[in-house]
């Protein structure tokens, strides 16, 4: 395809054109057709960026762990607690007697060689075996130390006199969710990767497939112009009615009810302006459907599938197919076609709920854990077939990390946590960022005074600022300081825009 | 439009006072129920035997005792309320209207009777209406035993054995008030049958059967139900959950006493009686901060299951004893009760107050302490009231109606049954040439409400009398929502949840339901309508006639399935089946667009066989309303 991009604004205009008159119902992305090319940044390459999102909270300090003797001590003797205890072990074989997914039944957590040691030693949960490979052979997989919602940089004694600028409100999921991914509470209406998209929906003839939820509504994909698309694991759903050899949308044999459905879903005849929206989402569904129908692969062909690739034998008992691995298929296959229809960018949301792990947690963190390495190992086996090793980047994000303190057999919602970035431009097995230091717990109370970066409980207390990490895939993403600082407007509170973890 | 209303309403301003005497006479036959609820209904006593009774089945002075504590604020007492008086004769669109934010949708019955006993009549034969005959944990129970009786020891009792009642309940029970509040209910109290605990089937049956007992009586009790209910402790992990432990550092279990100040009762902000946020220097005000969530979370300990021998701690830790292995066969369906030797001893300081060191740890005090505290925070009225508003009427209303509602609640001491009916005759919800002219007013209807409109309106049939609507929680080809399936405690959307990008969003306003359409989700929902209107909806029986030896679903509109329905014969009449549909699903509202086209397809069908020509035109009329925004916006 030697224009790519007019020949995907051709098919828009097609496909836009079948819907006859553009009125105010359409979505956001094809009224801006009429705008022009406002923001081309001309972008000749193609690039993706993925977030996995663990939602629910994820244990960073059972996903990534300090394994010198000090930090190990430390950590024994904070989650030692309870009748069923969650500290991890090291430098010991999995005991197959034990009862499934405890720490002994599991053996040793994984060691990892990073580039930048702190003088200090660390590991991988155990179940993280292929993300060990990643980080340590195949230098594609970097972990951020200590990454959380931040609205400034902040210090602990700032922190603990309460006179810190915060990302309220702390510790409320849905919240931190949307301070992750939108950088502002529940109700934002635009998110980080759909204003990275922003500036090239030009460069994608304003494709509805610049960014793409396989994980449902995500806020993190809405932009100014750019709106989320979302699809199944298993592709795009036909609304209601099938098509014909020659492309004529029926129902049963009827065309005249196929037409009139389609008019009346898309075209309300009234000024509502819930109608409206809900016309302008039946409007993209349909429209959607039609452009993937001859652009997406099939999902049983290698490098996708055989289906059987996505098979999971959990710990403990069970199998999984689909999961976290089936969202990523698809990804997978829209970055396929989002390549056959000559786009340039495309962001991606993908999530693993799961991982408000209160109670329960060996066994379930176990088996997330479990279920993530599974999924970013397909996934990058796949990419790396597809010959784009070096232009899907892949990042996890979460609500929160969690305490230190044990409850017993889970821990409770905490602020700093650790994520991985995967890929070819990633400056893999390296931990980027200072890792925190632990303290003893108070002899008087639960707090953790000895150590800079652990508040009440051992929550961490956040050293590198989501706004900074998502700044620093933005740059590599193709988005220039100016265009940086309007997607983020308090990146300059920070004392760096780039957390150094992407190669130039 | 095709129905027209010219009754003149006018808006009155009434004293709160009446309101109040109403309230009181409503709530003597509503609220002195319990019972039903399928063995759910009694709390059982501290096992240490030191600390009062409290439960469902409380004294009257202790019903009482918790009235009064609830969500009383002097400042609400000079508070005057605009309450909706009807002149004259109720029209068919008003009926229809109204039954559509009140119920699972309307029938012509329910608009006769409506129309015959007037509003106040109708709210008075609801709240009078007893609990249903037979219990959601009793259907359950059926069902287990079917299952069980299966050839080859057959299977047990799974989601849709406790959907399918609900299912029920919403297309056929005469008591519709009380099953759709539970439903509203079920949205905000929200366990999820998706999560792990979503093994104990029984429990989530029992946990509707609490709400539906609970749907028009008592915040304060429902608080305390729904805290003690198992499978909140297994959802929200406070089952079992044990004081610290000041040697290894082992806190309590966090997660309830945040979530039932977030989600269940007061909200992340202080909140102004007509729901906006009480700011300080531009800046929203917390409700609280975490040490009140430390504070609370102590206690939250030391509840666990019922359990025969409650001095064993295997009773408290897993529910069955380590010695012996005893354990209450009902244990998941009985409120748990208190293991004071797990209770926080410590002080416990929330929200301004403090329960005091124990010297004997006393689980009960500090609990009824903990919820009269809650019950009794100003931000209920708003908080809860806004989102029944939510949940049957419009998702943005005015700061006045809140209000209005939220003075009802306190006024009533609380009383939901008393606060739903403030929602439902607010001016705002019932002046229908406003709302009509309005172009934002209204709501997305919820998957689940489409569905039980279209069954009701329809003459919705079900082969087994159960209405086996099935599976529907797939956003590919089924709703995307089914009853206590939501994903998270979090519910399937969030009443502060705006479409990014969208017309409304771009005006300030929320919409709700919107969260779970997105493009996956509304063809499948399209595809799952042209399913209902071609063979029905729901499990298949294992008997019954086929087609061409396809056995059908359980649950059938009338027109789609039975040859000798009058909707079949009134399909010939195309004029006369479009305003039947548009009354029956729309309440009159249908635009010229909409008539127009499902006229020219119905008249397109012109097979001569009936049995052929028929039920296809009643297939495609019903097909292309259920997929038009405009039945899918309820106004």
């Amino acid at each position: 395809m030697s224009h790519p991009s007019q020949a995907s604004r051709r098919l828009f205009l097609q496909h836009a054109a079948a819907f006859g008159t553009l009125g105010a119902a359409a979505p956001m992305a094809l009224n801006l057709a009429a705008l022009g090319p406002a923001a081309a940044a001309g972008a000749a390459d193609y690039k993706a960026l993925v977030c996995v999102f663990l939602t629910g909270g994820n244990d960073a300090y059972n996903t990534v762990l300090a394994t010198d003797t000090d930090s190990w001590s430390l950590y024994k003797a904070a989650r030692k607690a309870g009748n069923d205890s969650i500290s991890l072990l090291k430098d010991v074989a999995p005991d197959a007697n034990a009862y499934p997914c405890t720490p002994a039944w599991l053996g040793g957590v994984r060691a990892l060689q990073p580039v930048t040691t702190y003088g200090r030693a660390f590991a991988l949960h155990p179940s993280l075996v292929q993300m060990q490979r990643l980080f340590n052979t195949d230098k594609r997989l970097a972990i951020l130390s200590n990454v959380g919602t931040l609205a400034e940089p902040v210090d602990r004694a700032t922190y603990v006199a309460g006179r810190a600028k915060l990302p309220d409100p702390l510790f409320s999921h849905n919240d931190q969710a949307s301070q992750w991914l939108a950088m502002a509470r529940e109700g934002a209406s635009q998110g980080w990767g759909g204003r990275l998209a922003d500036t090239f929906a030009a460069d994608n003839g304003q494709s509805l497939f610049t960014a793409v939820s396989v994980a449902g509504n995500a806020v993190w994909l809405s932009g100014k112009t750019v709106r989320q698309y979302s699809t199944n694991p298993s592709g795009a759903i036909k609304y209601g009615f099938s098509r014909d050899a020659a492309g004529i949308e029926r129902i049963g044999s009827n065309v005249l009810a196929a037409a009139a459905i389609k008019r009346q879903a898309t075209q309300p005849g009234t000024n509502h302006v819930l109608m409206k929206d809900l016309a302008a989402i039946h409007q993209a569904s349909i429209q959607a459907e039609g452009q993937l129908a001859g652009a997406l692969p099939n999902l049983e062909s290698a490098p996708y599938g055989p289906a059987s690739v996505l098979d999971l034998q959990l710990p403990g008992g069970g199998k999984v197919r689909g999961g976290l691995a089936d969202q990523l298929r698809m990804v997978a296959a829209m970055i396929s076609a989002g390549q056959k229809l000559g786009l340039k960018r495309q962001v991606f949301f993908v999530a693993l709920p799961g991982f408000d792990t209160h109670n329960g947690q060996n066994t379930r963190h176990t088996q997330l854990m479990a279920q993530l390495d599974h999924g970013l190992a397909y996934f990058d086996n796949v990419v790396q077939a597809m010959g784009l090793g070096n232009q899907v980047t892949t990042f996890t994000a979460s609500d929160f990390g969690r305490t230190f303190t044990s409850n017993g057999d889970g821990t409770d919602h905490g602020w700093g946590s650790h994520q991985f970035v995967m890929g070819g431009a990633v400056k893999g097995g390296d931990i980027h960022g200072a890792f925190p230091v632990f303290s003893a717990k108070s002899t008087q109370n639960n707090d953790f005074p000895g150590s800079p970066d652990q508040l009440y409980n051992g929550v961490l207390l956040p050293k590198q600022s989501a706004v900074q990490m998502g700044a620093t895939l933005g740059r590599w993403f193709g988005l220039s300081g100016t265009q940086l600082a309007d997607v983020f407007p308090t990146l300059g509170r920070f004392n760096s825009a780039d957390l150094g973890f992407m190669r130039a | 439009m095709t129905v027209r209303s010219d009754v003149k309403r006018q808006w009155y301003a009434v004293p709160l006072a009446w309101g109040l005497a109403l309230g009181v006479g409503l709530c003597l036959q509503a609220c002195g129920g319990g019972g039903g609820g399928g063995g759910g209904s009694a709390a059982a006593p501290d096992p240490s035997g030191t600390a009062a009774a409290a439960g469902s089945d409380a004294s009257s002075a202790e019903v009482a005792r918790l009235r009064s504590l609830t969500g009383v604020s002097s400042a609400l007492t000079t508070a005057t309320s605009a309450t909706w008086t009807q002149v004259g004769p109720i029209s068919e669109q008003d009926a229809a209207r109204f039954l559509t934010q009140a119920t699972f949708g309307p029938t012509p019955a329910d608009v006769a009777t409506l129309k015959a006993l007037g509003y106040s009549a109708w709210f008075k034969a609801q709240l009078a209406k007893p609990l249903p005959a037979q219990s959601y944990v009793s259907y359950f129970d059926m069902r287990n035993a079917e299952w069980m009786a299966l050839p080859g020891g057959g299977g047990r009792a799974g989601a849709t054995d406790i959907t399918d009642p609900i299912w029920r309940n919403a297309i056929v029970a005469d008591d519709q008030l009380r099953h759709r509040v539970a439903l509203a209910l079920s949205e905000i109290f929200v366990v999820s049958l998706q999560d792990t605990c979503g093994n104990h089937g029984r429990a989530y049956a029992s946990y509707m059967d609490m709400l539906t007992r609970n749907a028009l009586g008592d915040f304060r009790q429902l608080l305390q139900d729904v805290t003690l209910h198992p499978i909140m402790g297994c959802f929200l992990s406070h089952v079992g959950n044990q004081k610290d432990d000041p040697v290894t550092g082992r806190v309590p279990d966090e997660n309830f006493a945040r979530e039932v100040m977030q989600l269940f009762s007061i909200g992340l902000y202080r909140l102004n009686l007509d729901g906006s946020l009480v700011t300080s220097s531009g800046a929203p005000v917390p409700a609280y901060g975490a040490s009140d969530v430390a504070g609370l979370a102590r206690v939250f300990t030391g509840f666990s299951w019922n359990c025969p021998m409650p001095n064993d701690d295997g009773c408290f830790v897993r529910g069955s004893s380590w010695v012996g292995q005893q354990s209450d066969p009902d244990m998941w369906i009985k409120p748990m009760v208190a293991y004071d030797r797990f209770h926080s001893m410590l002080p416990k300081a929330f929200l301004g107050k403090t329960i005091p060191a124990q010297d004997s740890a006393n689980a009960w005090a500090s609990l009824r302490f903990a919820l009269d505290t809650l019950a009794a925070h100003p931000n209920v009225g708003p908080f809860l009231g806004k989102q029944l508003i939510q949940r049957l009427v419009t998702s943005n209303p005015s700061p006045a109606y809140v209000a209005r509602v939220a003075a009802a609640f306190s006024n009533s001491r609380g009383n939901i049954g008393m606060t739903v009916q403030a929602v439902l005759m607010d001016p705002e919800a019932r002046s229908t040439a406003a709302a009509l002219a309005s172009d934002s007013f209204g709501k997305v209807r919820e998957p689940i409400l489409r569905m039980t409109a279209a069954l009701r309106a329809l003459d919705g049939r079900s082969m087994t009398g159960r209405y086996m609507v099935g599976w529907t929680p797939t956003p590919d080809q089924g709703l995307n929502q089914a009853p206590l399936m939501a994903p998270s405690v979090f519910n399937f959307f969030r009443p502060g949840y705006a479409v990014p990008g969208s017309l409304s969003a771009a005006r300030g306003l929320v919409a709700p339901e919107l969260q779970i359409a997105n493009e996956t989700a509304v063809a499948g929902y399209a595809n799952n309508i042209g399913f209902l209107v071609t063979y029905g909806q729901g499990t298949v029986p294992n008997f019954g006639a086929g087609v061409n030896g396809v056995k059908l679903p359980d649950v059938y509109l009338d027109g789609q399935r039975n040859a000798s329905s009058s909707w079949r014969t009134l399909t010939d009449t195309p004029e006369q089946l479009v305003d039947t549909l548009n009354q029956r699903l729309m309440y009159g509202t249908m635009s010229a667009s909409l008539r127009q086209d499902v006229l020219a397809v119905v008249k397109s069908i012109t097979d001569p066989h009936p049995e052929i020509r028929q039920p296809d035109r009643f297939a495609k009329a019903v097909h292309i309303i259920l997929t038009s925004p405009e039945f899918l916006v309820q106004r």
